[in-house]
């Protein structure tokens, strides 16, 4: 699935409060394979921009263009592309609300006209994705389990109705390793198949380690859309965007400063460890 | 002082057992202490045991001289004890940013010059001045994460449990609140920093781990970041500095860096 944003701007109007511009000309084209991360400081536009992504908000001009189909002039459009862009806001948990595992994930596929024996495979596949052993959790209440199985729950209601895009709102919040890494790992799985990633985070360990792609928002501007190293070779953007650099990063630049031939441009820690090797042991 | 005792919980309706398992520790006016744990060990249900959310099903959590258990003193408890929640909207209870600020003073009886300074003081102090007509639901995450923080703040509390208070805030505004711990325990207040981030436990003097409703650490952090593979084991990270660091060590090569 082709996403192309053409000038869109949104202001947020009422007739008690000044008028707010949180977007203002934003124009980009993601394609499919792409993992693209949305950083920039609180306040900049990040959520209302996923907001437009599924016709949740529509722009105040500017056009959006769902595998060039204009979003906003077919009103049916908007419902098809809410069954293919799946969206997970912030702390997605707190909309759990069947009684059991099964239900709460059973949702959209039930919603979506799926015939029973379906719906059961949707839910497995889903279940499976998020690593949450399907006979372990199906019967489980929501609201009994920790955080991090909450979250993953949340996750696989989304994934089970099978979309093209994956829209995901400070995805790790509050998860500990283990369901960090599921989530990494459902993101990395989900690319790989050919589907698009769209991700906010201000965890820039994260985005260094996920995104092919990364745009900075600044007061409802894009003011930077690149690469990885290209942002985080750039001091003055970070600085500006309230940014810093991932950790792995700041330590490799450490090294460099204190004159070892170490590459920067590192941004896991199995890659940083392997750089260290290289260096430390070549020139013994 | 915030003195909890054998300290165990078990939660309503659940078939499985023991959320807390018999903790105790303190917490010191002025010191900074932070809590560790995987999801699901016990965090969050061990923060709100302590200004009395939740009741112990054994032990004791006594704050300043006074029991969680005697209803009583529950109100005072919750003047001395600030909670500030992992998601805002859990708390945000008010339909303007300047409301909800004041919100908690407004039972206090204080005249209405004082309350308008302290309101104005909390804003600036979070930089939500020029939001205080703003409904809190047209903030962003990390702007509702500064409100809910500037309204505990505002309350004056002697202790802070505050649960994951960075996780929607941007990197720069991160460290001002490392700033916020430092300055806080500096006027003698106590504070309990709950997180997922490793390197935010490194703001404070002591890190606790909680593992399956058990303390398993109470030391600095320094001196608990080198257990890494017990922490791995636990599914807890070390900071990527600290790991980073030990694998030139185990090279050889420390002498070099």
């Amino acid at each position: 699935m082709k996403i192309e944003f053409k000038e869109v701007s949104f202001e947020y109007r009422s007739s008690l409060l000044p008028t707010h511009q949180a977007l203002e000309q934003i124009s980009f084209q993601i394609g499919p394979g792409e993992i693209v991360a949305i950083v920039g400081p609180s306040g900049s536009g990040k959520t209302t921009l996923l907001q437009h992504l599924n016709g949740l908000l529509s722009p105040t001009s500017g056009q959006i263009l769902i595998d060039d189909q204009d979003l906003h002039t077919q009103p049916k459009l908007i419902q098809q592309i809410r069954r293919r862009i799946g969206v997970a806001f912030q702390f997605p948990e707190i909309q759990l609300f069947e009684e059991t595992v099964f239900e709460d994930v059973a949702f959209g596929p039930k919603n979506l006209g799926e015939d029973e024996a379906k719906v059961e495979q949707s839910v497995r596949s889903a279940l499976k994705l998020v690593r949450l052993n399907y006979n372990q959790y199906e019967d489980r209440s929501p609201f009994h389990l920790s955080g991090g199985e909450q979250r993953r729950v949340a996750l696989a209601g989304i994934l089970a109705m099978n979309p093209d895009v994956l829209v995901l709102d400070e995805p790790t919040v509050g998860l500990d390793r283990a369901s960090s890494d599921c989530v990494m790992q459902v993101i990395q799985t989900f690319r790989a198949s050919g589907k698009t990633v769209i991700f906010v985070s201000h965890n820039m360990d994260l985005v260094a380690t996920l995104a092919d792609r990364i745009l900075v928002l600044e007061n409802g501007k894009i003011t930077f859309d690149g690469s990885r190293p290209d942002l985080f070779s750039n001091n003055k953007i970070l600085v500006r965007a309230a940014l810093t650099h991932p950790q792995v990063v700041s330590w490799m630049q450490s090294l460099a400063e204190k004159g070892l031939p170490v590459r920067t441009d590192v941004y896991s820690i199995p890659d940083a460890k392997a750089e260290m090797d290289r260096v430390l042991r070549s020139d013994l | 002082m915030i003195e909890i005792l054998d300290l165990e919980y078990i939660y309503p309706e659940s078939d499985s057992d023991f959320a807390l398992r018999g903790l105790s520790f303190q917490l010191h006016s002025g010191e900074s202490v932070a809590l560790m744990g995987s999801n699901g060990s016990g965090k969050t249900t061990l923060a709100r045991c302590l200004n009395g959310l939740l009741l112990p099903a054994s032990g004791s959590v006594v704050v300043d001289k006074m029991s969680t258990a005697d209803e009583d003193q529950l109100h005072e408890i919750r003047r001395h004890v600030g909670m500030v929640f992992q998601n805002p909207d859990m708390q945000i209870v008010t339909t303007t940013v300047e409301r909800e600020v004041a919100f908690g003073l407004e039972n206090l009886g204080l005249d209405h010059a004082e309350m308008v300074q302290r309101v104005d003081e909390a804003l600036a102090r979070f930089h939500l001045s020029s939001y205080r007509q703003i409904p809190p639901h047209r903030l962003s995450g990390g702007e509702r994460q500064r409100l809910a923080l500037a309204s505990v703040w505002v309350m004056q509390p002697s202790y802070y449990v505050m649960d994951e208070p960075t996780s929607l805030l941007d990197p720069k505004t991160r460290e001002e609140i490392r700033n916020f711990i430092r300055v806080e325990t500096k006027a003698n207040r106590g504070m309990l920093l709950i997180t997922q981030f490793p390197e935010e436990a490194l703001w404070c003097e002591r890190l606790l781990v909680l593992h399956d409703g058990k303390l398993v650490f109470d030391n600095p952090p320094e001196t608990v970041f080198q257990n890494q593979d017990v922490l791995k084991e636990m599914g807890l990270d070390v900071p990527i500095h600290t790991e980073l660091q030990a694998y030139v060590r185990r090279l050889g090569f420390e002498d070099r860096i």
